[in-house]
């Protein structure tokens, strides 16, 4: 065991940051108001209340309409948004919000804190369904001080208390009750953010129009904070569920904006659309892929095994076949972003096919066949399969890929019905949650020791603590092997040459307010 | 003919039934929850509880199906678990994008197949016959997705005749819709053209050689006159069965072609409905389209009668 120089993650980093950044240095010129931005999104709304939702998409459309408290910047440190200020009790079970004076809704009301109170009254109802609930849960009581001022009191001490407030998925978003119907829908949203709510049609497009009166907050833009100001008049996003007819689309410019540009056109890109005046960016991301090992199946349950598959594995050749070249090797849940993220978490075994074998021996290991239960709806979680076959296969491993729709797939998930589970998630900017969603894998029941830390790192707001405390869960699963981490995946975004200050977050949001047309 | 349209209509009542039962049983036998689908990967088992509690879908199977069927009798189709709203509001919404492009495609594929199924089969044997039938092989073996891509690429990248995405409904804007459907319809019309054509061409084949052809040549009747007037009009009746057939294959949903166009059509909700284990909507829509489906049959069947007279009802 050693420590591996990711040279790819820096190198990979830096690339991205110079296409990220040829994208926005045109962003310096004075920007112009008005026009139309078509942003070509990969599929269509699900849900148009922030409430109620938990996809991913969702997010990506509707922030630019509602707001939470704080959010996050580029370093995805907490920064205000609805609240202006904040203090915590001493003990972290209470903390005190100031509000934003001025901020109004986009039926003109000015936003109060009554308006939070009932937005999170309303999110933690079992009855409004919020999928992710229990991240919220530990809010015991939300209370309004005075016209601007709130306080949520929590049933547990939660330093990271912050984060909750700044989810992105879904958005604690503060709504007036003028927006929900008499059945308690929503299907006219209205929120405080810098773009309206005009129209939905399903699977044809989602249209937004420029607030006129929006009060930005103070500062320079930097990620989600800071100055949030709408430039564009009307911003229709449109569904194009078909990757080849996307790039076809933003050539044609009916698009201007494509979200998830194919990894398979970025040699064309460079060869030909570059010259036909499209942009393309690329930002190294959060979002993560792994291998789950199921800890309570036969031949899996064995940590010798788990380990034996670890030097199996080589880890650039999985995220190359995966990710053609656009994804950072990580072994680690702590994107290589993160301030959390130490030489400790880029410590990982190396392919080595000897080891790989004495541990199978060790294991009792008799060439049983090892199911790999994966997916081709995510083209990456069977692709990254199928070359975990063929390296396990070098080793002795008799290992089986297993496709099955996505739908039953989770369902595995769920049930914890699986040897080796291959799988991706979206971005987790706090590794606490990171760590949480691992939990799917049953590795909290098997090692109560990481919950153990898991739970502390959750309990206090002391970095260094944090930090160290992170880097023993890593090198706790490097001994454990509960699951594999591969890679980070890169957002590669496209739009047309005219569309300045345009930028993609690590988290994988695009970010439209600040954006303008030069044409 | 009114009598045998109203026996054939109330037998429609029967099968609806047995497909009512049978769309229930298969779509709850396929694996995966659709309370899990719903949430994602990352809900908490309480939250997936109450989203099955709410849906009904912690009821033993029979109870669940005589809460749907019984809605079901009184025009209650259910609600979209995953968006919400009524199932069959969704149907009418999409059925005419579906309805449109179909009938497209089918004209545009008489136009062209019938033609060319005639003329293969006057040319029978010739450079002329294998010409029209290597283009309607063509037509059958190229996938849909493909013919669509490339369809886009040459005539909406290249070209700039058509726009490659988006879409106004014709009722809304006529001239801007169906610039928007030209493309999608041809390349759907031209699997259905392909099909019908190699029908034609046997049944004027087959047509051709019988003596009563021979007679209406005797008469010295032009070649185009026994053709069109004598034999197509026999050999037309299998020619709209092939059609029918297809046509109502088609509106059931041409998934393909509009999920390539992106189309708000029936077909591509069907499929996300099936990804999403909506089963209010899946339910829904294949009794709608079995509906459908029963409607065109009986109408190629009445229809069969204006070209085959010895037909009776």
């Amino acid at each position: 065991m050693f420590t591996r120089a990711i040279t790819r993650a820096a190198h990979g980093v830096l690339v991205g940051l110079f296409l990220a950044t040829a994208g926005l240095g045109s962003a310096q010129a004075a920007p112009k108001v008005g026009g139309t931005l078509t942003f070509g999104l990969p599929t269509d709304l699900t849900k148009l209340d922030p409430h109620k939702s938990s996809a991913f998409v969702d997010t990506t459309i509707l922030m630019h309409v509602v707001e939470p408290l704080v959010t996050y910047n580029k370093k995805l440190e907490i920064r205000p948004l609805l609240a202006d200020s904040w203090k915590f009790s001493a003990d972290y079970t209470s903390l005190t919000m100031n509000l934003a004076k001025g901020k109004t809704f986009h039926n003109g009301r000015e936003m109060v804190a009554d308006d939070v109170v009932w937005s999170f009254k309303r999110l933690l109802d079992p009855e409004t369904k919020n999928p992710k609930r229990s991240l919220f849960e530990n809010i015991a009581k939300v209370t309004a001080l005075d016209a601007h001022t709130v306080r949520f009191d929590l049933a547990k001490p939660q330093p990271g208390f912050l984060h909750v407030l700044a989810n992105a998925n879904p958005i604690p978003a503060i709504l007036p009750k003028e927006t929900v119907d008499a059945d308690g829908n929503i299907t006219k949203l209205i929120g405080t953010g810098p773009f309206q709510f005009v129209e939905w049609k399903p699977t044809q497009y989602i249209e937004l129009k420029r607030y006129a009166a929006y009060k930005s907050p103070a500062g320079p833009k930097d990620g989600l904070s800071g100055d949030r100001t709408p430039y564009i008049d009307t911003l229709k996003m449109v569904p194009v569920s078909e990757e080849n007819v996307a790039v076809m689309a933003l050539l044609n410019k009916e698009i201007d904006v494509l979200q998830y540009f194919p990894a398979k056109y970025v040699e064309k890109y460079n060869k030909q659309y570059s010259k036909q005046g499209m942009v393309l960016s690329e930002v190294p991301g959060m979002s993560w892929y792994q291998v789950f090992f199921g800890l309570n199946k036969p031949v899996t349950d064995n940590p010798d095994f788990r380990r034996a598959v670890a030097y199996a594995l080589d880890l650039d050749e999985i995220t190359r076949a995966a990710y053609m070249g656009h994804a950072l090797v990580n072994p680690s849940v702590i994107p290589a972003q993160s301030g959390y993220y130490t030489k400790a978490q880029k410590t990982w075994v190396s392919k080595d096919l000897k080891k790989a074998k004495a541990l199978l021996k060790k294991a009792g290991y008799k060439g049983e066949e090892v199911v790999i239960d994966t997916t081709k709806n995510y083209a990456p979680m069977y692709k990254q399969a199928i070359a975990m076959q063929s390296q396990m296969a070098a080793a002795g491993i008799n290992a089986k890929v297993n496709v099955l729709e996505w739908p039953v797939l989770l369902k595995r998930l769920y049930g914890k019905d699986f040897q080796m589970l291959s799988f991706g998630i979206g971005p987790k900017p706090d590794p606490v949650s990171a760590y949480n969603y691992l939990r799917l894998s049953s590795a909290f029941d098997v090692y109560p020791e990481i919950k153990a830390l898991v739970d502390k790192a959750d309990s206090t707001d002391d970095d260094a603590l944090r930090r160290d405390l992170f880097d023993k869960i890593h090198l706790k699963t490097l001994d454990t092997v509960p699951w594999i981490e591969f890679y980070n995946y890169n957002y590669l975004n496209a739009y047309r040459d005219y569309v300045k200050g345009y930028e993609t977050l690590s988290i994988g949001l695009p970010v439209l307010w600040g954006v303008w047309l030069d044409k | 003919m009114l009598a045998y349209f109203l026996k054939r209509t109330v037998l429609m009542v029967p099968t609806l039934l047995l497909v009512a039962l049978m769309v229930f049983l298969l779509v709850h036998l396929i694996p995966g929850d659709p309370a899990i689908v719903m949430v994602g990967a990352e809900a908490d088992p309480a939250a997936i509880e109450n989203i099955r509690r709410s849906l009904g879908l912690d009821q033993p199977l029979p109870i669940q199906f005589i809460d749907w069927f019984g809605r079901l009798l009184s025009g209650d189709f259910g609600k979209s678990i995953t968006s919400g709203i009524p199932v069959l509001e969704t149907i009418l919404e999409r059925f005419p994008t579906t309805l449109v492009l179909t009938t497209l495609a089918m004209l545009f594929s008489v136009a062209i197949a019938i033609p060319s199924g005639v003329l293969a089969a006057k040319f029978r044997n010739t450079g002329k016959d294998y010409l029209f039938m290597l283009v309607s092989l063509i037509g059958v073996s190229v996938p849909g997705f493909w013919l669509g891509l490339m369809g886009l690429l040459v005539f909406s990248v290249q070209l700039g005749w058509f726009p490659s995405s988006g879409y106004v409904p014709v009722w809304q804007d006529f001239w801007q819709g169906l610039n928007y459907m030209t493309l999608p319809s041809i390349t759907l019309g031209f699997f259905m053209a392909a099909v019908v054509a190699r029908m034609t061409r046997s049944s004027m084949l087959e047509v051709m050689r019988l003596e009563y052809v021979t007679h209406a040549r005797a008469k010295g009747l032009s070649e185009w006159t026994v053709l069109l007037k004598h034999a197509l009009k026999n050999a037309f009746a299998p020619t709209l069965t092939t059609i029918g057939i297809q046509y109502g294959m088609l509106l059931g949903g041409a998934v393909v072609t509009e999920t390539v166009f992106g189309l708000p059509g029936l077909g591509r909700f069907v499929v996300q409905s099936i990804y999403g284990r909506d089963y209010p909507a899946v339910q829904g829509c294949i009794l709608f389209i079995a509906l459908v489906y029963m409607f065109v049959n009986l109408a190629v069947d009445v229809l069969y009668k204006v070209f085959d007279p010895r037909v009776k009802f």
